[in-house]
Order: C-alpha cells, then sequence, then structure tokens
C-alpha cells in the first residue's frame, strides 16, 4: 500500500527529498567544516610547533630578551631571525613597485623553513629545498595570489643604478598571514642576498614560546624595553589564530544558521504536506477504518513513504556534505594549508544523518496521530474537507477576475501562503545580506569612513618621512580639477600611549587630519563626533570596550613622551583597534615629518582622477599618489577570493531551496485543484485564466516574501553585521539588491508559469469519468 | 419545425487501449433540437457518455463533424472552445463537481461573471438560488450541504449564464430518490419554458421525462423514441412506453 502511495505521488516525493537533501546537505557540511577548520587551525597553529610570540624587534632586542628572561621560569624559548623593514628599497614586479601595494614589507632570511617556530608550507615552484638559494625568494601564496606573482618571476632590486635580480623560486602559506585581514607580509631570502638589503631598517624577528598568557609577557616586556632595544610590533598565536578562523567562522556561522533554517522550514513543509495529503485522503483513510485496519496499519502505510524517502535524502544530502566541506574548505583555508577530511567528519555525517532522520521521523508521527481522530462516519460525511475551519470567506467579493481569484486563494489557503512567504522572505534575506556584505568588501575603498574610520577622498599625496611643503599645499589648492582637501596622515608615526593600564594603545593606529568636517571627509561616529580642536581625540570602540571611558570623558595620553590630557570628544568603530584620531594641531610639538605628511584630495569629479594623477606626477615626481584602494587592496582582494565563491554556493543552494519548496507548492497546489480546474475548465474558463490565477498567487506571496526579506535586511543585518565585524560598514545597495529582488520574482513567476503549462492538459472529460 | 441545435456526421471516437484501438462511437449521425429533453440511454459501455462529451464541446472526436448551435467544433481553438462553454452551453455532472472552496452563491456567481454585469450576475444568482430553495444555503460551502442541494447549485450553476443547451451527465445518479425527484422536477421545469436538455441517464424515471429518448448500444444509436405525443401528466403512461421502448432495445 504505502509503495503505491509513493508512486501516485512521486513527483512531490522527489521534489519533497530534493529540499531535505540541501537542507542537510548544508547542515552536514557546515558541521564538517567547522570541525574541520577548528580541528585544522589547532593543529597548524598547536603550541608545539608554534611560538607564543612574535615580535619585529630592533637589533638587540632578542639579547635583552634572553637576559631578562633568565629572572623567568615561563619562557621556554627565544629564536632569533634576521630581518629587514623595506622602506626606501624599491623592489619591482613587473615594473610595479612592491611597497606600493604591501606595507610594510619586511624580507626575513631563512635557513630552513622546518626549522622556524611558526608553520611554513611550500606549496608552488621548488618543494624540495628547504630554504631560498642564493639569487633566490620565497613568497607569501596569498601576496602571490592577490598580486599575480608567480613561481620564476623575478623581483628587481634597484639600488641606484645597480639592479639585482631575485627569482620567485617557491610560494609559501605562512600560518602568520593565513589572510589578508593583517596588513603587510613578508618575503623570504638567502643570508648570501642580504647584503642587498643592508640599507634598509635591520630588525629582528624573536619568536618566544612560553607557558604564560602572551598578554602576561607582553606587559612583562613592557617594562624590559628601553629606547633601544624594543618591539616596533608584535603578533601572538592566538591572535594569528583567531585571524585564520576569523573568515571561516562567519561563513560556518551562516552555514550552520541556514541549514538550521532549512531543515526547520523543510520539516515544517513535510508536516503541512502531510497534513494535506490526510486531508485529501480522508475519505480512503475512513475506507480503510471501515474495512478493519488499525491507526497503526493507516499511520505504517504513510510513515514508511514518508520515512523512506526521508532517510534517502537525508542521506544523500549528508553525504554530498563531505565533498562540498571538501570544497568549501579548500577555498576558504587556502593560505594555511591543504585542508582534508578526518574522521571527525564522518561522524558528523552519521550525526546528522540519525538525528535528522530521529526528528522527522518523530514529527511525521506526530503530524499522523491526526489520523487516530478519523472515525469512518465522519471521513464519509465529511469528504476531502476535513473540517469547516478550514473554509474561510472570500475576501474580495463577486471575484471574477484572475487577480481577484488569486487574492481570494492567498487568503482561503492562508497556511500554504504563510510558507511561501516564509521561505522566500527568509531565503531571500539571507541571499540580500550576503550579496550586499560581498559588495561592502568589493568596494570597501568607497566606505573608508566606515571601515577604518578614515577620509572618503578621492585620493592622497604624501611622500614617505617628509612633511608637506607649502609649493605642494598652494598647487593642490589652485589646481583647477581639486575641490577641497584636508591634511594630515592616516597612518601617523607620532608615539601616542596611555598612562591607564586598561587602554591598550601600543601600536596603536593613530590617525590625524587639520580636520574631520563631515564635508571633507564624510566621516560620522556611531557614539559623539570626530575631534574639532587640540584639546580633543577620538578612540576606537574595540580599545574602550573594557574601560570605564565615555564621550566627556578626559584621558591622559603621553605624546611624543609629554603627558597631555585630552577629551574623549568620539567613539568609533574600525578594522583597525586599536586606533586614535586627532586633529594635527594636537602635534603641534611633534616634528611635522611624523604626522603632517599626506594631503587628501576631494576633486571636483572623480571620474579626473586620472588627469590628475598624471598631472601630481609631472609636478611632483618624488611624492606618491595613492587612492583609498591602494590601502585596503590586500585586504579586500583576499577577502573577496573567499567570500565570492562561498557566498555565490550559499545563495545558489538558498535560491533552488526556494524554488524546491516553490515547485513542491505548485505541485501540490495542481493535484490538489485539479479538479477545480477541470471544473472551471468545464465552464467556460480558459487555461490562460487558470494559469493566470495561478501566477499571480504565487507572484504575490513571493513579492510579499520578497518585501519582507527587504524589511528584515533594513531592520536586521545591520547590526548582524556590526556584531560579526566589528565595524558599521554594511550598506544595502539599492541597485544590486532590486537586481536580486527582480531576478528571483522573474525566475519565481517563469518556474511558476512552466509547472503551470500541464493544467492545459487537464480535460474536464475527466470529471464525467469520476 | 424544430431548429437543430446540434448536428453530428460519421462521428466517431477511437481510444488506443495498448497496441488496439477500441471504436467507441462508429459512424453517428445525429440530430439534437431546440426546446427538446433528450435523453440518452443504453448499455453501459454503448458510448453514451462518450457522446455526450462529444456533442458538449468537451472532446474532441476522432473523426467526423460535430456542429453545435452552428459551430463547428473541430475548427475552434482552445480558447473559443472555453469561450463557448462560458456562454453558450452548461453541464450538469452525476457527481455535481461544486468548487469545494466557494460558497454555493459564490459556485453559482463566479461561474456567470464575465458574461453580464456582476449586480445582473449577482441579482439572478440570487432569484435562482430562492427559486431553487437554496436561499438560506447560500453562504454555506458544498461539504455543508446535501447531496440534492449541492445538485441544485449545480443546476443552477449551468442556468446563470443563460446557456443554450444544458447537458447532464446521469444528474441523478448519486442522489436518493427524493433529491432525484427535486432535481427531475426542476430540470423539467426548465425544459417546459424552452430550455433544451441532452442528458445521459440510467434512470427508468429520469429517462421518462424526455421529450425524445434516444438508445445506444455498442457504440451506435439503434434506436429513439418520441415522447413528446404523451402528456408529461400522465407519468405512468410515460413510464410504460419507455419501459417497452427500452425492453425491446433489450435493456
Amino acid at each position: 500500500m504505502w509503495i503505491k502511495k509513493l508512486k501516485k505521488k512521486k513527483l512531490q516525493f522527489i521534489v519533497l527529498g530534493f529540499i531535505l537533501a540541501f537542507a542537510t546537505m548544508i547542515l552536514s557540511t557546515c558541521i564538517s567544516f567547522s570541525k574541520e577548520v577548528q580541528r585544522y587551525t589547532d593543529s597548524q597553529y598547536d603550541d608545539a610547533n608554534n611560538a607564543d610570540l612574535l615580535l619585529y624587534a630592533t637589533p638587540g632586542t632578542s639579547k635583552l630578551i634572553q637576559e631578562k628572561s633568565q629572572e623567568r621560569d615561563d619562557i621556554t624559548s627565544i629564536k632569533t631571525y634576521q630581518c629587514y623593514y623595506i622602506a626606501s628599497l624599491n623592489i619591482y614586479h613587473h615594473n610595479a613597485l612592491v611597497q606600493s601595494y604591501i606595507n610594510p614589507l619586511y624580507a626575513i632570511v631563512l635557513f630552513d623553513y622546518n626549522d622556524v617556530p611558526f608553520k611554513l608550507t611550500p606549496v608552488d615552484g621548488d618543494l624540495q629545498s628547504t630554504c631560498p638559494a642564493p639569487g633566490q625568494v620565497w613568497v607569501q601564496n596569498i601576496v602571490a595570489d592577490n598580486h599575480d606573482i608567480s613561481v620564476n618571476d623575478t623581483f628587481d632590486i634597484k639600488d641606484g643604478t645597480t639592479t639585482k635580480p631575485l627569482t620567485v623560486s617557491t610560494l609559501v602559506n605562512d600560518t602568520r598571514k593565513p589572510v589578508s585581514m593583517t596588513t603587510g607580509a613578508a618575503i623570504f631570502i638567502n643570508q648570501a642576498d642580504a647584503e642587498w638589503f643592508d640599507s634598509q631598517q635591520s630588525l629582528e624577528l624573536i619568536c618566544i614560546t612560553t607557558d604564560a598568557d602572551s598578554q602576561a609577557i607582553l606587559d612583562w616586556l613592557d617594562t624590559v624595553y628601553t629606547d633601544e632595544y624594543h618591539a616596533d610590533s608584535y603578533d601572538t598565536l592566538s591572535a594569528m589564530k583567531l585571524k585564520a578562523i576569523m573568515i571561516t567562522s562567519l561563513i560556518s556561522s551562516l552555514g550552520t544558521l541556514s541549514a538550521g533554517f532549512m531543515l526547520i522550514i523543510t520539516i515544517v513543509i513535510i508536516l503541512f504536506f502531510i497534513r494535506n495529503t490526510i486531508l485529501n485522503e480522508y475519505s480512503a483513510i475512513g475506507t480503510y477504518k471501515s474495512v478493519g485496519f488499525t491507526n497503526l496499519d493507516i499511520m505504517g502505510f504513510y510513515q514508511k513513504c514518508y520515512a523512506l524517502v526521508g532517510i534517502i535524502s537525508i542521506t544523500i544530502g549528508s553525504l554530498l556534505g563531505l565533498p562540498m566541506s571538501i570544497f568549501i574548505g579548500r577555498i576558504v583555508m587556502e593560505y594555511i594549508g591543504d585542508y582534508s577530511l578526518s574522521m571527525a567528519s564522518i561522524y558528523s555525517c552519521i550525526f546528522v544523518i540519525v538525528i535528522t532522520s530521529l526528528i522527522l521521523i518523530f514529527s511525521i508521527w506526530l503530524a499522523l496521530m491526526r489520523i487516530r481522530k478519523i472515525t469512518p462516519v465522519d471521513a464519509f460525511r465529511v469528504g476531502t474537507s476535513s473540517s469547516k475551519a478550514k473554509l474561510k470567506k472570500s475576501l474580495i467579493k463577486n471575484a471574477h477576475s484572475s487577480f481577484s481569484m488569486a487574492i481570494n486563494d492567498i487568503f482561503k489557503y492562508k497556511s500554504r501562503s504563510a510558507i511561501i512567504v516564509l521561505i522566500v522572505g527568509a531565503s531571500f534575506f539571507v541571499a540580500i545580506m550576503l550579496v550586499n556584505i560581498c559588495i561592502s568588501f568589493g568596494r570597501m575603498e568607497k566606505n573608508a569612513p566606515a571601515w577604518i574610520s578614515g577620509p572618503a577622498c578621492d585620493c592622497f599625496i604624501t611622500k614617505e618621512d617628509h612633511a608637506l611643503t607649502q609649493e605642494l599645499i598652494d598647487y593642490v589648492q589652485n589646481s583647477a580639477y581639486v575641490d577641497s582637501y584636508i591634511t594630515g596622515e592616516l597612518f601617523s608615526k607620532v608615539s601616542v600611549l596611555s598612562t591607564d593600564d586598561n587602554v591598550n594603545i601600543k601600536y596603536a593606529n593613530v590617525t590625524d587630519f587639520n580636520t574631520f568636517d563631515y564635508n571633507l571627509t564624510g566621516i560620522t561616529y556611531r557614539h559623539g563626533r570626530p575631534p574639532q580642536n587640540k584639546e580633543e581625540v577620538a578612540i576606537d570602540t574595540l580599545t574602550l570596550k573594557n574601560t570605564d571611558y565615555d564621550i566627556g570623558d578626559y584621558i591622559t595620553l603621553v605624546i611624543n613622551g609629554k603627558e597631555t590630557n585630552l577629551m574623549i570628544s568620539g567613539i568609533y568603530d574600525t578594522m583597525m583597534s586599536p586606533s586614535l584620531s586627532f586633529v594635527t594641531d594636537t602635534f603641534s610639538d611633534v616634528p611635522k615629518e611624523l604626522y603632517y605628511t599626506k594631503i587628501g584630495v576631494n576633486l571636483k569629479n572623480p571620474k579626473d582622477l586620472d588627469a590628475f594623477r598624471a598631472d601630481i606626477n609631472e609636478h611632483f615626481p618624488d611624492y606618491k599618489f595613492e587612492t583609498m584602494l591602494d590601502f585596503v587592496d590586500d585586504i579586500k582582494v583576499s577577502i573577496m577570493s573567499i567570500m565570492i565563491p562561498v557566498t555565490t554556493i550559499i545563495i545558489v543552494i538558498f535560491f533552488a531551496f526556494t524554488l524546491l519548496n516553490i515547485i513542491n507548492m505548485i505541485v501540490m497546489n495542481n493535484n490538489e485543484q485539479q479538479r477545480n480546474f477541470g471544473i472551471m475548465k468545464a465552464y467556460g474558463f480558459s487555461n490562460g485564466y487558470i494559469i493566470r490565477r495561478n501566477v499571480f498567487r504565487l507572484s504575490l506571496l513571493s513579492a510579499l516574501g520578497l518585501a519582507i526579506a527587504a524589511i528584515l535586511n533594513q531592520a536586521f543585518t545591520r547590526s548582524i553585521y556590526y556584531a560579526v565585524m566589528t565595524v558599521n560598514a554594511y550598506k544595502t545597495e539599492v541597485f544590486e539588491t532590486t537586481i536580486l529582488l527582480v531576478c528571483g520574482l522573474g525566475v519565481i513567476i517563469a518556474i511558476t508559469i512552466l509547472l503551470s503549462l500541464p493544467i492545459k492538459k487537464i480535460s474536464p472529460k475527466k470529471l464525467m469519468e469520476e | 419545425m424544430k431548429n437543430k441545435i446540434i448536428e453530428t456526421k460519421q462521428l466517431c471516437k477511437t481510444y488506443i487501449l495498448g497496441k488496439t484501438g477500441m471504436n467507441v462511437l462508429k459512424n453517428i449521425d445525429l440530430e439534437i433540437y431546440e426546446g427538446d429533453f433528450t435523453v440518452i440511454m443504453g448499455s453501459s459501455g454503448g458510448g453514451k457518455s462518450t457522446l455526450l462529451y462529444a456533442i458538449s464541446s468537451m472532446d474532441k472526436p476522432t473523426s467526423g463533424t460535430v456542429t453545435i448551435l452552428g459551430n463547428d467544433m473541430s475548427n475552434m481553438t482552445e480558447k473559443q472552445l472555453s469561450m463557448f462553454r462560458k456562454t453558450e452551453v452548461s453541464f450538469i455532472f452525476q457527481s455535481m463537481n461544486l468548487l469545494h472552496d466557494l460558497t454555493a452563491f459564490e459556485n453559482i456567481a463566479y461561474i456567470g461573471y464575465g458574461t453580464d454585469t456582476k449586480e445582473n450576475v449577482n441579482k439572478k444568482a440570487l432569484e435562482l438560488l430562492d427559486k431553487f430553495g437554496l436561499t438560506e444555503e447560500k453562504e454555506k460551502y458544498p461539504s455543508e450541504l446535501s447531496g440534492g442541494q449541492q445538485q441544485r447549485v449545480a443546476i443552477c450553476r449551468a442556468l446563470i449564464g443563460n446557456a443554450k443547451v444544458i447537458f447532464g451527465d446521469e444528474p441523478t445518479g448519486s442522489l436518493n430518490s427524493s433529491s432525484g425527484k427535486q432535481v427531475l422536477d426542476s430540470l423539467t421545469a426548465l425544459n417546459n419554458n424552452g430550455q433544451s436538455i441532452v442528458m445521459v441517464t440510467h434512470d427508468l424515471k429520469a429517462a421518462t421525462r424526455a421529450t425524445r429518448l434516444l438508445y445506444m448500444a455498442d457504440g451506435r444509436i439503434y434506436a429513439e423514441l418520441n415522447l413528446e405525443k404523451y402528456s408529461s401528466e400522465k407519468e405512468s403512461e410515460r413510464k410504460a412506453v419507455v419501459l417497452d421502448f427500452l425492453k425491446e432495445q433489450g435493456w
């Protein structure tokens, strides 16, 4: 009997099977993915092979730390590597200055990559050597991918008239740079080539392994450092690990949420499907009972159908989740190492199969309990309607047009209307969010005020370590291209420290401009306002998160060695925490080359950018002409390379899920309404009328779902995004969102029309044969 | 001289069952006249219902022609057929086939909209409901009506569009005798007012309401009986004549 039932509704069961398979595939993918990412990052960043603290420090600092560490018993090893901070040495790749797109750039002298206390994995080129040979350079794989650097390419080091070529022999994954969210990069060189870098600032890469908390060691190091021996920047193992899984966490959280949502929807749909099946087979169920079948027998017919389809689909879906996990994992973890599956994925797959099957079977059983209430007499009497409550009055009285009948249908069949709205609404809410997240990353440079609380100027002109000259300012001021300009520095070198231990601003990003006027910079803060005079400072949200400071409070800062009391005028969000903003006047006692080195220009017409660039290059050839894109390109390219494919996959899956559900609804509707369609045809309603009624109904419901998706997006996505990314950079792009919604609606309408075409084959003759 | 409203010539209908064809209608030449209450009877599987589908525009013949109200069915597009069904003919089914999600009133009016203004259709629907004793039931859904009430709603529905011919496929087949009588009385009353009716039935009582009785067997019309000369008042006399006729045909 159950096989017969299965065959009778095979199309619907197939669609339901696909829906279940999709939901479990995503669930299985995400669980496997998060487990594998965790396992993989744990192994890549394990304590045994990785130093807990990495410092770029001045030469001699290592020796000082070694000596002082004798006082402590929690520092297990200190390893030091010779390296250089490349500031003025020109390194060209394909005639482009490497430092213009990678800043800061370090050259590390490598002897044996197996010996370093962080993980270097050669992935392309010479995989046998343990270090670059003389004349060769190893490049971080993520940097190579972002900037089209390939094995056998040449880095030309130009020193005056001499050129030293270094051949890229190997690309390596470096756990210190798993994503480009961290600015800067390193190249690895042979000891024999180190002399070419002697003109640059010599540094030590100090790798400290400790049993203590990294922060405790950092605090201790602050007491050890002197003016001569100190670290310029540092990284901790936990911070590197956090950066490595930042995107994966975002993706797996989004994916797991989506999968959970899909599964809930799927079960709701199956329950709805069962309910409708019982309603439609009310008489048949009564007949079974009247001839002696027990409730359990009858429930068994249906249970077997759904359980069989469910378990097969869940198993297929969960198994498909494994290759999908590899596919997504290899995209996301590309720069950390080779992503592969372990037994944990197999267990998670089995877990998904067992749990979802049990949930499904239990839900089906609960839904089938309704069969117990059906008596043969009730069933014969009621026919195809289970209760009077099911029938609702028409909303539009005297309706006749297909449109008004469609509206009546929507209200008469409220539960299925609600399901369609729910599916379309929720799916497109996620789709809108993902598309706009991608766009927000993709257009990072156009939203600098939100990402780094930086000015939205069209371009910046600067000369490293040189104060702005009046000549340049006058030229810019009088240029026909220029609308307005600001002066200062986005990444000032002024030393700013706090006297309060709770405010950790060592290595903070310090920004200063002569003005933060919104009309010139586009900068606004969530709390307070940018500084307006030399007695004010603005500090980023994360820095002040666990402190008592608020807007209007005074904070004591040590600016270039001099204590100053400043009022906190604003607290702002930025990707570059810790971060502080001042007006340039605050630094009036500091050498100008530390903070007064950039001019940010707003052009009258942004399309004149190239012409203005040519003009500046011609008149000020020693100056760098940059746009915000130059500052964020590295970060952006890396994120986009992960986000675009993953987002596309999730959107495609969600869209397929939505379409499958709509197909299911249409098939269900067409099956149930077959008789009504036949009656309508017998009384002269054309195929076009009936199809239009269907299309209008689905279109109206889908449009409502899309509108709800747009409203939910406006209401919640910004907060979700802020909670995950800690910056307020989410923007709903009206054009792209509209295109997405219109295309979505278009596809839904097309599918509805396509699936409604079989209505043409329904013959009123069948009614007479019944 | 009565007007021909339906005419078939060499009407054939063949169903393909597996690899063999089954000729259900065999070269039928038939004329049906305006104002008649034509009843088609015959043996099971004799082709009655198939003939009804063919002459009511619901099905297309395999060969031959069907002309209804001057329209050659074979030349009509699907759209024209829809319009034709809406305005020219109407149907009453054995299983009523009311739209289960519309009330009695809506079932009637919905079919009528498009043939006249909504006000007129609504007015007529209410009149029909009143005429057929269904005023109290106008807001009820089909599942809340008895079989007889449902069939009377179906008759009202058939009448709403001023159809020139009403076709009935065993309209009393699923009703008890009392409900069946109500329906037949309604149809007779309509016919008495000039409504053309073509009905297939197995029911002898239904057959006695005919003005013309056709007997079908094996895909052909074997015989016909004109009952116009018998007064509708004398039901027993008509019944005897019909019974004799049917017995003669081997019914």
